[in-house]
């Protein structure tokens, strides 16, 4: 008979640790047996998850294969090689890549998937130009891809954290934003008339930028100061 | 027109859903489905081809066990299909999501394990108190066979040699529902969170005394569940103060507590016929003692508990049900909105969980071999922590699951217990051993 010197309870002759704290048990008396009868069998049954997902990604890959070998065939017998059918085919895989992919993982990382959809936007925008031709790719599709993609990607890893507390969150996400809604007026700015000027990014940015130093304020006084927090009690 | 419809469900060949048991499959995903189980251990191993015609014999006096789930057009149904499942080993962790196919498509599987028998039951079959009938007898009929003596039926404790009744496989929602539809207000409840592990049901299962609990229960003239529904309150108060949760501080911690509503309207039905109450503490209010909160829980459960209150819940339940719209929308639509519903409101008003199946009595032929009952819920839709606890032999057996990592609800439920000079003894299906 064994006691849990941490929560007082008496334990079971086949825990090992303590089942509330997971402190682990000693008792020169009456020490561990590992061949005592434990309440349970040690074999658990496995929950399958990805036989399922898997069975329907597998259909929803058959389903989006169809219009792909159709509009394949199709454009070979019409005009002997392909050429249109290769923009429709880019976005059905394109739409595989972004969608189906992701919904075959349980537990997805979402910053991991973020990072894979930057990366297959670039390809996809890659063979956009391939086919469309034009002089759009590198110095605005590209960049504002990348920068969007960092955007999400930062906003996604300050959420999802859990050491930040909201008001820091929020100031960081609303940071995050002000430099997006600069950076991209500059990319469109280059890419349109050739030089930086910046106007409408500037009110977003500012904007930003006052709402962040409003919650920094708010925040410091929802901590420190009593008659506030009683003020903003919801 | 009675014993045409009396005939009709002795030989039931189908039966609608309940009105309990209507959002359950909508509501079931590839990875969950509302299981509890109930479990009795006997004094020497279990025979499995004993078990196997005993489980036989009980099936066939329960038709709604021996019913597969089908997809109507307009509702989800359960059709006869016969004989029993196949028993199996038990595991590690139970209620693990149910595969009906693999189950022979029963709603219900029995598991052995040493000198156990658990009996899992999706909630469409029936509710826990349905759930101990079916144990009890079929661990009667188990003993009849295996020692040869006679055991009087009774009770709950139903006799393989007769027939169901039309009253046994009513829907008693429908019958006693109210004449007003009143549906309980809507607040929401503080949410326990904690890291999720949905794929291992954690069991810690807590055995006391029944004398001693019963004793400081009468001290402060409140009933065992209202005593323990208070000590589990403060426990997820404990978790609150620590845990918090910037935006859930205002909300309440409440706790539900299911009620079974056999003995209030006097009905024998088999199937789900059980509602529930919501008790539970604003912490806004300020810091409550043992026995003020134990006060509380105690006014509260008996308003909830008030027939014509239930009755009015059940109404509102069953108005919705009954309403043309509902019926005439076809599944394939309400499915995913039955769904998304009872994953938005499911646990919305509750922070835990606690089911007192009550003190299990059985007869002296049977109580030689029994040891021990034991009772608990699969996981929740949304709450991660839930608590179910038994009766027997002068013991109570209360059994926490949860499918958080996090180990404090019934840390400090049974702390607590120990703190008040309660004496505790714990056991777990070694979630430990899993994690090594």
């Amino acid at each position: 008979m064994s006691y849990c010197v941490n929560c007082g309870v008496e334990l079971g002759a086949s825990e090992k640790r303590c089942p509330l704290c997971g402190v682990e048990v000693i008792n020169p008396a009456a020490r561990f047996d590992p061949e005592a009868e434990t309440p349970y069998p040690v074999k658990a049954e496995k929950v399958r998850h990805r036989e399922v997902r898997m069975a329907a990604a597998n259909v929803f890959s058959l389903l989006l294969a169809i219009p792909v070998i159709s509009l394949l065939v199709v454009d070979l017998v019409k005009d002997g090689r392909l050429t249109w059918s290769l923009l429709p085919v880019a976005s059905i895989v394109f739409f595989f890549l972004a969608v189906v992919v992701p919904c075959m993982f349980r537990k997805p990382r979402v910053w991991l998937f973020m990072l894979f959809a930057v990366a297959e936007t670039v390809l996809f925008l890659f063979v956009l130009k391939v086919l469309l031709g034009g002089k759009w790719l590198w110095l605005f599709a590209l960049p504002i891809t990348l920068l969007s993609g960092a955007a999400l990607i930062g906003i996604w890893l300050i959420i999802s954290s859990k050491k930040a507390s909201l008001p820091l969150k929020m100031i960081v996400v609303l940071l995050i934003l002000m430099v997006f809604i600069i950076v991209l007026q500059m990319l469109i700015e280059i890419h349109l008339h050739g030089r930086i000027r910046l106007d409408w990014s500037l009110y977003a940015a500012v904007s930003c930028g006052l709402l962040s130093l409003v919650v920094l304020i708010v925040g410091h006084l929802y901590r420190k100061n009593e008659s506030f927090r009683k003020k903003l009690f919801f | 027109m009675k014993l045409k419809t009396e005939k009709k469900r002795q030989g039931a060949q189908w039966l609608p859903l309940d009105n309990a048991a209507k959002i359950y499959p909508p509501a079931m995903t590839e990875g969950w489905n509302a299981l509890f189980r109930v479990s009795v251990t006997l004094d020497e191993p279990i025979d499995r081809q004993i078990l196997k015609r005993a489980l036989l014999k009980t099936t066939g006096r329960f038709p709604n066990f021996s019913m597969k789930l089908r997809r109507g057009f307009f509702w989800y149904y359960l059709e006869r299909i016969g004989g029993a499942p196949e028993i199996k080993d038990d595991v590690q962790n139970p209620c693990a999501r149910m595969m009906f196919r693999e189950n022979g498509g029963f709603a219900f599987r029995v598991r052995c394990y040493n000198r156990r028998i658990a009996v899992e039951i999706f909630h469409v079959i029936t509710d826990g108190g349905g759930g101990l009938s079916f144990l009890k007898t079929l661990t009667a009929e188990y003993l009849e066979i295996k020692y040869g003596v006679r055991i009087p039926r009774g009770g709950d404790i139903l006799d393989c040699g007769e027939q169901a009744s039309a009253e046994e496989l009513e829907d008693g929602y429908v019958k006693h529902a109210g004449p007003k539809a009143v549906p309980e207000p809507a607040c929401r409840a503080y949410h326990l969170y904690g890291t999720p592990d949905r794929d291992f049901l954690h069991v810690t299962t807590g055995i006391i005394d029944a004398e001693e609990i019963a004793s400081r229960a009468k001290a402060l003239g409140v009933t065992v569940t209202e005593y323990l529904t208070t000590v589990l309150l403060f426990a997820a108060i404990d978790w609150k103060n620590v845990k918090g949760g910037f935006l859930q501080r205002s909300r309440p911690v409440k706790i539900t507590v299911p009620v079974n509503l056999r003995k209030l309207f006097g009905c024998r039905t088999l199937r789900n016929f059980a509602n529930y109450a919501n008790v539970g503490i604003d912490t806004r209010l300020g810091e409550y003692s043992f026995e003020e909160a134990a006060r509380t829980v105690h006014h509260q459960l008996k308003l909830g508990t008030d027939p014509k209150v239930l009755a009015a819940k059940v109404a509102s339940n069953v108005n919705i049900e009954k309403s043309l719209f509902m019926r005439l929308v076809p599944l394939f639509i309400k499915d995913p909105v039955m769904s998304i519903a009872y994953r938005v409101e499911g646990d919305r008003k509750s922070t835990t969980c606690l089911s007192n199946l009550g003190l299990v009595k059985l007869p002296e032929e049977m109580e030689a071999h029994v040891e021990r009952f034991d009772f608990m819920l699969g996981s929740l839709v949304e709450n991660p922590v839930a608590c179910a606890c038994v009766g027997y032999g002068g013991r109570i057996y209360i059994n926490f699951t949860r499918t958080i990592e996090e180990s404090f609800i019934e840390r400090a439920f049974f702390t607590r217990l120990v703190k008040m000079g309660v004496h505790v003894l714990v056991e777990s299906n070694g979630s430990d051993l899993k994690k090594e």
